[in-house]
């Protein structure tokens, strides 16, 4: 063992917490393909980790297993949550399943994956809660405009159908029905990409004002890297299956130590 | 001196190595001091010889490469040069303040939400903290009609002073000053003194770079000048 990795696990801890997520040894293939190689990733209480990297460096896919939707061929998941146990890529898939609808939140970049969308915007928040076990109409009701609310929804169209919603409207009934039920953790998968300056910035402020008064975990997928920088504490950057450098999100962006991470940096406007 | 230091700097040694030139650039090298509480540091040279690097590596917005920057606090000693990133997140929210030139102005965030968020992430209610982020505002010279207004579209010096009331707001063990002064007016320049001496007064040990170093002249207790250290362009 090197001295300085000695220092490093004699060094005393500020964070006492354990992590809400430890994944470790995660390594995938579809086919030919090796979209994971060997992941490790680890997610503190209140945090917001940002994971970078270009199209195909396997981070929506590792989003995928976060949000317990895949199994890798190879890995170890925890998450520090009641009633989960052991390795969670071990469940069945209705463990699985339920463990998601309970615990975990996901926004996806494209809303017809995360929503119905000829439903009402309201009865899309309500479906998560109907999951956990809520029966009760006007229980329902009141926790989806809460919900909805939340998410600076405009609770005079909460009846409207997601594909009568602009895109930014369509990303804010996404996220009042993934924080319902106020997750563990909150997946965000390219949250803003595809929607105008002016609308994206008001859903990075939404999810801003949640992380500060509510301490939502957050783990955000972006190509982005001015979305990443205004949003994470921690960055994880990706790239060909792998990671390739860690860090403080300032620290990433001012003092970049992989190759890859500096062509990356230095090739934002 | 006596007593024990807030932080103590020890051989510490940072390079920055440029892949795409194949370079290995040298900032500074074994640098060594400590800073007690309620004592001001200011560090001297000529442009580019290094010192907000050295700043911006206390900080560990840079990575050291060598040597330790040991900060002293109740919860134990804590090697900012080797600790885990996100326990130099936690130290930044509790005990560490960094001051730039630079505001980073969240979109669509107004004036007073953002000075108040230091009190409101450390448990003051919403009210009470924006009062306080007003008092601040108010005390650097930003007009009260701009305070629920988003600081993305203020002048340099404007957004400067936003940029000092959410750095000082909250009293910390530490706080590393990078040029704070540098656009300021004068009445901000002589707020910004004032409340450094306030902190100083409270037990703040403070490590600063100036562009012009007779603004803090009455608040600095030592100097280092990193001229005089060792810097050399070194082929990776």
């Amino acid at each position: 063992m090197s001295a300085a990795l000695q220092d490093r696990l004699d060094a005393p801890r500020l964070m006492t917490a354990p992590p809400i997520l430890r994944m470790e040894g995660i390594s995938h293939s579809f086919g030919a393909v090796q979209a994971l190689r060997d992941v490790s990733a680890t997610v503190y209480p209140g945090e917001v980790l940002g994971i970078v990297g270009e199209s195909g460096s396997g981070k929506s896919t590792l989003l995928r297993m976060m949000n317990l939707e895949d199994r890798p061929d190879l890995g170890d998941y925890r998450l520090s949550i009641p009633g989960a146990e052991g390795n969670l890529f071990d469940l069945d898939r209705y463990a699985r399943r339920m463990l998601r609808a309970r615990h975990i939140g996901i926004v996806y970049q494209n809303p017809h994956l995360g929503l119905l969308m000829r439903n009402s915007s309201s009865g899309n928040v309500a479906e998560r809660l109907l999951i956990a076990g809520e029966r009760r109409f006007a229980e329902l009701r009141a926790r989806g405009r809460e919900a909805l609310s939340a998410s600076e929804f405009p609770l005079e169209r909460m009846d409207a159908p997601p594909i009568e919603l602009s895109g930014g409207m369509q990303q804010r009934v996404q996220l009042a029905k993934a924080i319902a039920l106020e997750p563990a953790l909150l997946l965000l998968d390219e949250p803003t990409t595809g929607l105008d300056v002016s609308v994206q910035a008001l859903v990075l402020d939404t999810l801003k004002r949640l992380q500060r008064d509510r301490a939502i975990t957050m783990v955000l997928v972006s190509h982005d890297l001015g979305v990443i920088r205004t949003m994470a504490d921690r960055v994880m950057v990706m790239r060909r299956g792998r990671v390739v450098e860690e860090g403080l999100a300032d620290q990433i962006f001012q003092d970049p130590q992989h190759p890859y991470t500096q062509a990356l940096v230095h090739a934002k406007l | 001196m006596t007593g024990t230091p807030v932080l103590e700097v020890e051989n510490l040694s940072k390079h920055f190595d440029m892949h795409h030139l194949g370079q290995r650039l040298a900032a500074f090298h074994d640098v060594s001091f400590s800073v007690h509480p309620g004592r001001f540091l200011l560090l001297r040279g000529h442009n580019g010889v290094g010192k907000s690097t050295l700043l911006r590596t206390l900080y560990r917005s840079y990575r050291p490469k060598g040597g330790h920057v040991w900060l002293n606090t109740p919860e134990g000693r804590f090697d900012l040069a080797r600790a885990a990133d996100v326990d130099i997140a936690l130290l930044r929210r509790r005990e560490i303040g960094f001051v730039t030139q630079f505001l980073i102005a969240r979109p669509r965030v107004a004036a007073e939400e953002i000075v108040a968020e230091p009190l409101r992430i450390a448990g003051e209610p919403h009210d009470r903290a924006l009062d306080e982020a007003r008092r601040w505002l108010s005390e650097f010279g930003v007009k009260p009609e701009l305070w629920a207004a988003y600081p993305s579209t203020f002048s340099g010096g404007e957004q400067q002073k936003v940029n000092l009331a959410r750095a000082l707001i909250l009293p910390q063990r530490l706080l590393l000053l990078d040029e704070p002064t540098a656009s300021l007016d004068a009445g901000a320049r002589a707020a910004l003194v004032r409340r450094l001496g306030q902190l100083k007064s409270q037990g703040v040990a403070m490590i600063g770079v100036f562009h012009h170093p007779g603004d803090v002249a009455g608040l600095v207790d030592a100097e280092i000048d990193l001229s005089r250290m060792e810097k050399a362009h070194v082929d990776q």
